[in-house]
């Protein structure tokens, strides 16, 4: 049996499909009501948990794997230490960094920016030579330029809409955002078969056929 | 409130958590010295410049002595018998080991320990490949002691990747980037690496090898399929070699990993993980590192190492309960010098310190021990 962390919500939306075009029947997964340990095919025990706490029940051993936002794993890179197996490709958004039309990027200031990825920020602007100022923000990451919170937020978007709604410009794309398969490297020695097994079949769904040499 | 608050990361052991520890550790500190190793303690406390080529995700604990000095808590055990090493002009070659705790800091509030007790050995001088066999045979024994031959020895080898991408003449970020996804087995982003490797005789080998990991046959299975790069070739049969040794025990669980992630920086050979199902973490770890002396401004010397955390071990072995229940002695005061006698010559008797035999009872019953009462011309009378 497999014990899988899964983020849920949009991460495990799109991943039912997925699974059920590898011939697993996600029934109880659809319908778990509030049910949060939903095992299907007798071989996969989902676990299903917030992306933040993903990487924390694999750390300590308690899921084998986990299917996470690559965002997630980006500000948590330091302290992830889970292997990484596949890009899923589903749930695709983009880091980037933002502000309002007017504002203008080469004033002297220390800039203040809000975002709910400090970690990513911080990479960020390091990468660049600029010392910041970073103001973590839980949601409604659009509203910091607009009150003067802050002058830019790095945050991620899907379509662009709530930026150009909220008359935000994109300054810079920052790295694509897809939901990956990650695993404890403990799990991995010891149920590699089972595991890659899984890969395989999700690679094979997903066309990433090149992936059966890797 | 704040003056019996423990720190974040550390904690206390008590009673059972604590005995486990105890014993495991009694029994392989017993089996090293009956084995004629020299035993070694270093201090808690060094200098923060030993660890400078230490690496890990957290920067240690630092503590000042009153002469201002930066001095930190040992993250790490075998940097501190080096410094002796190259300290003293102890004759070599030399087994030794230790049981020490080192403090190494977990992220914050991820349920991770600060403070972790190793017990391990440093075969120092020793540049024969028998040095890593004992070390597997340590290995096996205490699987078989201690985990019911659940444990899983992984052996990989240090240089193995940084040998390979050096035989393709990629750029040094390149070769860094490739070696982080393959220790990380992050496949997407090596995948996405590979193409800028481009075409070359080494491709189906670069293919496979992140998968390169499994049991002797799953391995030799694979690499028929492809040519191994010439240069990680003698490499690759020294793990291969390694590996069949520890593979001679019928019941020992052995794996090869051909881009197993180094602990340390100054690992230069061999190097060994152990773990079993029950655990998250790894219960063993070392291998050969033959620079680390020379680092330090002493003499090279070849030099293998295994470090076992015990509080894994301690966490998932089975414990006999004792064999002998304790036994509480009461007497009155008086005839104390009676039963003193008796309390030496049996180990599992002790005092019941109680001033009546009421007390005495409820005192035993609240231990799990039995009591004895001292009774003049009828001798100890369990009640």
């Amino acid at each position: 049996m497999l014990k899988i962390a899964l983020t849920k919500g949009r991460v495990e939306e799109k991943l039912i499909p997925l699974l059920e075009a590898c011939g697993i029947d996600c029934t109880p997964l659809v319908n778990k009501e509030r049910k949060l340990i939903i095992t299907l095919a007798d071989q996969y025990q989902f676990i299903l948990v917030k992306g933040d706490d993903v990487c924390t029940y694999l750390r300590t051993g308690t899921a084998d794997l986990g299917v996470v936002g690559s965002d997630v794993l980006a500000e948590q890179s330091n302290l992830s230490q889970v292997d990484e197996l596949l890009d899923l490709g589903t749930g695709r958004c983009q880091f980037i960094v933002a502000a309002k039309r007017d504002f203008d990027w080469n004033q002297s200031h220390r800039k203040v920016i809000g975002t709910k990825y400090p970690e990513v920020a911080r990479r960020y602007f390091d990468g660049k030579g600029e010392d910041v100022e970073i103001i973590k923000i839980a949601g409604s990451v659009e509203l910091a330029p607009l009150t003067g919170l802050a002058d830019a937020i790095v945050d991620l978007t899907e379509t662009g809409t709530t930026l150009r709604v909220n008359h935000l410009v994109v300054h810079d794309w920052l790295d694509v955002i897809t939901s990956r398969l990650v695993a404890n490297p403990v799990a991995l020695k010891q149920k590699r078969n089972e595991i890659f097994k899984l890969v395989d079949k999700l690679s094979a769904v997903i066309g990433a056929n090149e992936y059966e040499n890797i | 409130m704040d003056q019996i608050k423990l720190p974040t990361g550390l904690r206390d052991e008590f009673g059972e958590v604590a005995e486990r520890k105890d014993i495991v550790s009694a029994w392989i500190l017993e089996l090293f010295r009956n084995q004629g190793y020299t035993r070694i303690n270093t201090p808690i406390v060094e200098q923060r410049d030993l660890f400078n080529d230490f690496t890990s995700a957290n920067p240690p604990y630092r503590v000042f002595d009153p002469a201002g000095d930066d001095l930190v808590l040992r993250p790490d055990l075998t940097l501190p018998i080096a410094r002796f090493l190259s300290n003293t002009n102890l004759s070599l070659p030399r087994k030794l080991y230790y049981l020490g705790t080192k403090f190494e800091i977990s992220p914050e509030l991820s349920g991770g320990q600060n403070q972790q007790t190793q017990l391990g050995i440093e075969l120092i001088g020793y540049s024969t490949i028998k040095a890593e066999m004992e070390e597997v045979i340590i290995m096996h024994q205490l699987n078989k002691h201690f985990l019911q031959n659940k444990l899983t020895i992984e052996i990989g080898h240090a240089k193995l990747v940084d040998q390979i991408l050096d035989s393709l003449h990629i750029s040094p970020q390149l070769h860094e980037q490739l070696a982080e996804a393959l220790y990380h087995k992050n496949f997407p982003a090596y995948k996405a690496l590979l193409e800028k490797v481009g075409a070359c005789d080494e491709l189906p080998f670069l293919k496979k090898w992140p998968r390169l990991f499994g049991t002797i046959a799953e391995i030799n299975q694979i690499l028929k399929s492809v040519q191994v790069p010439k240069s990680a070739q003698p490499l690759i049969k020294e793990l291969i070699t390694i590996s069949s040794f520890a593979s001679s025990f019928t019941d020992q669980q052995v794996i090869i990993d051909l881009s197993s992630a180094v602990p340390q920086k100054y690992y230069t050979g061999i190097i060994f993980k152990g773990y079993t199902a029950r655990s998250s973490t790894y219960v063993i770890s070392g291998g050969r590192y033959d620079k680390l002396l020379a680092n330090l401004n002493a003499k090279t010397e070849p030099a293998v190492g295994l470090g076992i955390n015990i509080d894994a071990l301690a966490a998932i072995t089975d414990v006999e309960p004792l064999t002998q229940r304790p036994v509480f002695v009461y007497a009155k005061l008086a005839e104390m010098s009676e039963i003193a006698p008796i309390i030496e010559a049996n180990s599992n008797y002790s005092l019941a310190l109680a001033d009546s035999q009421s007390e005495a009872k409820a005192q035993a019953d609240a231990a799990g021990a039995t009591l004895k009462v001292w009774k003049p011309g009828e001798g100890l009378i369990e009640c």
